[in-house]
Parts: structure tokens; sequence; C-alpha cells
């Protein structure tokens, strides 16, 4: 005799899909039966179950979780996308600062140059940064940044603006 | 002449309302959609009989519709179900002690975790279960009801109840 069938085997044969053999062992082995007609009480209780019980009500505290499971899901996407767009916004630009600073040098010292020979433009930057100890500042100020034509020659604007033309323009004028 | 009695509307509902009311409510898990399905079902049969396409036996036409009805409305229906889904079984306690097999049997506890893995079975394997067990019909209809061969019903059917067993082990 086959040895006794095992619950999966006894579960197939329920459903119509045990081999002739498993069907031959059930019908001659009183243990497998009495095991056969105990899964036909299982099922028998569960139809019972669901066609005389009411479905229990689902429990609150799972559902709670589901809806705090899907805001922190939507926090995080939240997050992310706002993380991306800081992203694109603070993409570091090219540094024009020095350039802009030599640019506006070079203009300044053609203007304030006295003998027609611009002022080096380097005299105002330092390492191709404005000096700071210049900036802000008037060229009256009691200070040490970096003039290029030393502190006993300094411009006296008020003689540049009113007297200190060229003196071939005044030349040119008396004549 | 078909001289075969076509029946009224309103016997078609006493004979059948109550066995498609609880069979889409097994298959969908909501009273109302079930009564909405059920209602629809009706309306289709009526439509039938009036284009005379009426059924040699109206109680396997009817279960094929409703069957279908609820596969629509299952597949529909994401956003419902999320809203209202229950527990996961791993998350009922089993029933502590010893209790007579009695109160097992009505235990609330185990009619919940019976519940429970009902619903955890997939569809067809839930619909097949349903058809053979509760609607007491044989392999042969349910696979005409389903639209399925008689092999793979029986093989939908072995899953079910191993699939329950397995969550239920011997408390059921």
């Amino acid at each position: 005799m086959t040895p006794c069938l095992s619950d999966r085997a006894l579960t197939r044969v329920a459903a119509d899909l045990g081999t002739p053999g498993e069907c031959a062992h059930l019908a001659a082995c009183p243990a497998c039966a009495a095991r056969s007609r105990r899964l036909d009480g299982q099922i028998d209780a569960i139809v019972r179950v669901l066609t005389t019980t009411r479905e229990p009500a689902p429990r609150p505290a799972p559902v709670a979780r589901r809806w705090v499971a899907a805001g922190v899901t939507a926090c995080l996407v939240a997050m992310a996308a706002a993380g991306i767009s800081t992203r694109h916004e603070t993409r570091p630009r090219p540094e024009r600062g020095p350039q802009i600073a030599l640019g506006l040098a070079d203009i300044t010292a053609v203007l304030l140059s006295v003998d027609g020979e611009p002022v080096s433009a380097a005299a105002f930057v330092r390492d191709g940064v404005p000096d700071a100890a210049c900036e802000g500042r008037s060229r009256d100020d009691d200070i040490d940044c970096a003039d290029p034509l030393g502190p006993d020659e300094r411009i006296d604007w008020l003689r540049l603006d009113a007297t200190d033309a060229p003196a071939s323009e005044h030349h040119d004028e008396g004549v | 002449m078909d001289s075969r009695p076509e029946p009224e509307p309103e016997p078609l509902v006493d004979a059948h309302y109550g066995r498609l009311r609880r069979l889409c409510q097994l298959l969908l898990g909501d009273p109302e959609e079930a009564h909405d399905v059920v209602q629809d079902v009706f309306m289709k049969a009526y439509e039938a009989r009036s284009q005379s396409r009426t059924p040699n036996d109206w109680a396997p036409w009817l279960t094929r519709v409703t069957v279908n009805a609820c596969h629509d409305r299952r597949r529909a229906g994401w956003w419902a179900r999320f809203r209202r889904r229950t527990d996961r079984i791993e998350d009922v306690p089993v029933a502590a002690g010893g209790p007579s097999p009695v109160d097992r049997a009505v235990g609330e506890e185990t009619r919940r975790r019976i519940w429970l893995a009902f619903r955890a079975l997939p569809g067809r394997q839930r619909e097949v279960f349903v058809l053979r067990h509760v609607e007491d019909l044989s392999t042969d209809e349910v696979a005409r009801a389903l639209g399925l061969s008689t092999g793979s019903v029986k093989r939908h059917l072995f899953r079910a109840v191993r699939r329950l067993r397995d969550t239920l082990g011997d408390m059921a």
C-alpha cells in the first residue's frame, strides 16, 4: 500500500486533480479518508462564516497608517521636486566679476590720465579683484589704496575740473 | 412558437436577488457596490428578455453576467478598494488560549481571520471558490460561468483551498 497522502495531496484530490493512485489510496485508507473529511469540514466552516456572518469592518488604525504612508510619500516627492528645482536655480555661473572690474578700471584709468597716457588698470586691481581698500572711498580720503600716482601726486579734482585743462588747450584758446 | 414559460420580472428578482446579492458582496466586499451591480444585472436581464434573447436557464445566465460585472467593477475600483482596504492577515493576532471547538468556530477573531484570508485570495481564485463551494456549482458549471476550461477551474480551486488552509491552519 502507498504511504499516506500529504495535506497537499489531499487538497489536490479534493479539487479533482489527484492522480489515480492518490484517489485509490484515499478510497482504501481510513486515516486519509478521515483527514479528507476533516478538510471538507474546514471548507464547510469557511463557507458557513462567509455566508452567515457579516464581513468585519476595517480597523481604523491601518487605514490611518495608509494615509500616513501616503502623506510621507507625498512629502518625499515634494522635497525631491524642490531639490531638483533649487539645483537648477543655483547652478554656478561663470565668474565675471573680475573681468568687469578690470574693464571698469581700464576706463577709469583713461579718464583720469593726466598726460594722456592711461594709468595701468592693474594698479587698481589686486589679483584680478578690485582693491577692497579703495571701494567706497573717494580719492580725497586719507587712505592708501594703491593710488598709482602716489600719495603726493593725488589729483586735485577741483583743479582738474576748473583750471587744469591741458596746456595746449589754454594755449589754443589764447590764440 | 416557443412554449417555454418566460419568467416574469418580479419572480425573476424574487428567485435570484438574494443569491446574486450575496455573490456580489463576496466578490466585491462592499454592500453598496453589490446592490448596484445586482441592479445592473437585472436591467440586462430585462433588456435580454425584451429583445427575445431569453436564455434556457436564467440561473447560470445571471450568475455569468453577475461574475463578469463584478470582475469589471473590481478592475475599475482600485481607488475605492485602497480606501477601505482591510487589515493584512499577518496583522491580526491569533486567538490565544485553548477555546473549545464551538468557541473556535464562532469566535470573533476566527471569523475575522477567515474573512481576511478569503479577501487575500486572488480575484480569480476567489471567484472559483465562491461559485464552487458557496453557490455549489459543479466544476463544469463554474467553468462555463467564468469562461474557463475545467482544468483551469480545478487548478484555481486547488490553489484557493491550499492558500486558505496555509493561512488559517487548523483554526477553521
